[in-house]
């Protein structure tokens, strides 16, 4: 007697093996699927970002108010840029003011990620109050704490120890903005790690403390290491999101005291729309462009996300 | 035949869908269509005007020109300084410019329109009303653009700046105000004194707007290096016109360093860059300053409840009067106007002795009105008068360019305040200002 194992199915009954390939999805189709929810984003790119960057090229030679015929000017803005001290400081506290907003959101949204892993009271709630800014228009959320900011009519000044002229100091000014920044933009690294410490086999978590490890050496042998590449994504998009601020930093002091905190957004905006220097304007924006992919080639290359297993 | 996946029609889809929308992008830019000039009765059609918020007798006058001529539907909206500076041209270029729009003239921007065709000549205006017989020759100078032709016409004159003080609270802390018939302190160090005394008071000694604060530069600059020499600086920004007289010269140097050591004598109120205008009049209005720097347009449409007040000029820092700065506030006609016939006749009407004297409520440009029907309050009375008697000159935000007042704004003031500009830093920084633009538009 044949085993029901041994059995062969009706020729008419059992498809093909090249048929049978195309029923349940080929390689091919795979991609065609993939590109195909990628498309839009793609699109979007072209249109909205890569289009216009292209399309003010040529505004680099010339000058140009936004309105009437552009002026053939040669190499002229290029050269203003590259002797204008005010371009150079502006991208130096662009890169400070990443590099401060970067840390604090990362530091504070990963350990509060902890905090929660660990399941602290009120929990949810707090989960919520952390990422509530994040939802905020920037610019709203800038207004509110410069309102609070004001030394005269502002909260924050009303308390003990915090009177003071936050964002009229040139001594602290950029540590304001920085602050605003953090506390917005926390909530973005606090759920993204929270979910990469979700994911981390219960099992894991045990081992080590079967082993030994207290609370402590639980977070920093076991979970921030299996967090590593979330992490990694995390400071990456906090860089580049961090570097072309343009609208926390408007609303709140618009690149002043003076030039206390113009960074090279503001510095930007200021030239096109403020000084009618468009021409300038497109050329240090095509500088700054070149720099923060130079930053983020340099990140993604040596920082590359590494595939670990969470066994 | 093989059918095509679902997969890869979407991707052709998608494809076409970016082929069209990149096609699109590349066709889009700036508006087409030409702005339409009706060339016929001057007298009717739709007109599209935007003035200043605090010019509400143009609105009036605009209902009273309606009635007088049935065919023509005016609509008076509102725009501000800052959208001029910041998109003006781009405005008068495009197809949604106004017929009619107003400016306090800073002659750069007017150039840059200028140059890029963005304005509509009126000689003819000033030709078929002679205006030039009825207005100074003050404001018939800096309504003359660098071509010779003329592209505004006056309406009436902004002053400033003016210390409008708190006589009540002065008194109170003991400040000697000045001279109530000349309206002038007899020296700075008498300002800085009665400074110092509503400082002690607990008062803030001078309110302003952020945004005005090149009004402080007004008096120095021009009582320290002359009338004459404060014009040549203020103007050696315009292409052709460098001249030897610059702001590293030690009298623009040392008006310099006085508005500085205001700065750093902490005269002005605490968050001072972000000061809005409102801000800066409610610190007035509730007497927690004890002066307020502002223009002659406020006497008609302020007068505070609980004190009374009075106004004075800025301290001279040489052996010249401190003079009345003069503002031009004139009417536009963009190049792109639907119906400049009908713009320039609403104009012409609304500069009118008669349409004036009906209660513009501004000091008109017009030298043969009678003051006394056109503005009310005697404050504002005394200050025609006191103009029309001194030696005006253009205050200095009417003369520099908008990067010149920014690097005011930057170096001398926030300069001073931190200590690490030195005035002969900022001077330098105010004069590459202009020889940056006068290099650029060559």
């Amino acid at each position: 007697m044949t085993s029901i194992a041994k059995q062969t199915p009706l020729p008419d009954q059992r498809p093909q093996e090249p048929e049978r390939r195309r029923l349940l999805g080929s390689h091919n189709s795979h991609h065609v699927m993939f590109y195909g929810f990628l498309l839009p984003a793609i699109v979007l790119t072209l249109i909205f970002t890569l289009y216009p960057l292209i399309q003010s090229l040529p505004l680099m030679f010339q000058r140009w108010p936004g309105y009437g015929k552009p002026r053939y000017i040669g190499f002229q803005n290029i050269q203003h840029l590259f002797t204008d001290p005010e371009f150079f400081a502006a991208i130096g506290r662009t890169l400070w003011l990443t590099a401060a907003t970067a840390a604090g959101t990362v530091v504070i949204g990963t350990a509060l990620a902890i905090a929660f892993y660990r399941k602290i009271p009120l929990t949810n709630t707090l989960k919520f109050l952390a990422f509530f800014p994040v939802i905020l228009p920037p610019a709203v959320y800038a207004l509110a704490w410069k309102n609070a900011l004001d030394p005269t009519l502002g909260w924050v000044n009303k308390i003990p120890g915090l009177s003071h002229n936050w964002l009229s100091d040139p001594d602290t000014a950029m540590w304001a903005v920085i602050f605003v920044s953090t506390i917005q933009y926390v909530g973005i690294p606090m759920i993204l790690m929270l979910s990469a410490m979700n994911d981390i086999p219960e099992s894991a978590n045990d081992a080590a403390t079967l082993d030994g490890c207290n609370a402590w050496q639980r977070i920093w042998h076991v979970i921030l290491p299996m967090s590593r590449d979330v992490l990694v994504v995390v400071i990456g998009l906090q860089i580049i999101g961090n570097f072309k601020t343009l609208d926390t930093v408007y609303a709140l002091t618009k690149g002043g005291p003076g030039l206390a905190t113009d960074i090279l957004p503001t510095f930007i905006y200021r030239q096109g729309f403020e000084l009618s220097n468009f021409g300038f304007a497109s050329t240090a924006a095509f500088f700054g462009t070149l720099l923060i992919v130079a930053l983020t080639y340099i990140y993604t290359h040596y920082f590359r996300p590494q595939k670990m297993s969470n066994q | 035949m093989k059918r095509p996946t679902k997969g890869s029609s979407a991707l052709r889809i998608g494809v076409l869908l970016a082929s069209a929308s990149l096609a699109l992008a590349a066709c889009g830019g700036s508006s087409s269509g030409g702005g339409g000039q009706s060339g016929g009765d001057p007298f009717s059609g739709e007109l599209k005007v935007q003035v200043y918020g605090d010019w509400p007798f143009v609105k009036q006058n605009a209902e009273a020109f309606m009635k007088a001529h049935p065919g023509a539907k005016i609509d008076v909206g509102g725009i501000t300084n800052d959208d001029l500076r910041q998109s003006g041209g781009r405005l008068f270029t495009s197809d949604d410019a106004p017929d009619v729009v107003s400016y306090t003239l800073q002659p750069s921007l007017m150039e840059e329109w200028i140059s890029a065709d963005a304005l509509t000549p009126l000689d003819d205006v000033w030709d078929n009303d002679g205006i030039a017989k009825t207005v100074s020759e003050t404001t018939a100078r800096i309504a003359t653009a660098a071509d010779g032709k003329k592209y505004s016409v006056p309406l009436g004159l902004t002053q400033t700046p003016y210390l409008f003080y708190n006589k009540d609270a002065w008194a109170a802390a003991g400040a000697t105000p000045p001279d109530p018939n000349t309206h002038q302190f007899a020296s700075v160090e008498q300002f800085n004194s009665a400074m110092d005394a509503l400082k002690k008071a607990g008062k803030v000694p001078l309110s302003i707007p952020g945004s005005f604060i090149e009004y402080m530069f007004n008096a120095p600059f021009q009582t320290s290096c002359g009338s004459a020499k404060y014009q040549e600086i203020a103007t050696n920004w315009k292409p052709g016109g460098e001249s030897a007289a610059k702001f590293t010269d030690p009298c623009a140097v040392k008006a310099i360093d006085q508005v500085s050591t205001w700065a750093k004598g902490g005269y002005f109120a605490p968050g001072l860059e972000s000061m809005t205008f409102e801000q800066s009049q409610t610190l007035f209005d509730t007497q927690k300053a004890g002066s307020w720097i502002m223009g002659s347009w406020v006497p008609p449409v302020y007068e505070p409840k609980d004190f009374k007040w009075d106004w004075a000029m800025l301290p001279s820092l040489g052996t010249e009067p401190t003079a009345h700065g003069i503002g031009v506030d004139s009417f536009l006609v963009p190049a792109r106007a639907k119906n400049p016939p009908l713009a320039k006749s609403f104009i012409s009407y609304m500069i009118q002795k008669d349409t004036l004297e009906s209660g513009m409520g501004r000091i008109p440009a017009r030298t043969d009105t009678d003051l006394s029907k056109v503005i009310k309050s005697q404050l504002e009375i005394s200050l025609a008068d006191a103009a029309a008697k001194g030696t005006q000159v253009p205050y200095w935000s009417t003369t520099a360019t908008v990067s010149q007042e920014q690097a005011f704004a930057q170096n001398v003031v926030a300069g001073a305040m931190t200590g690490k500009i030195s005035a002969q830093d900022a001077a330098q920084k105010l004069q590459d200002a202009g020889d940056q633009y006068r290099q650029q538009h060559q």
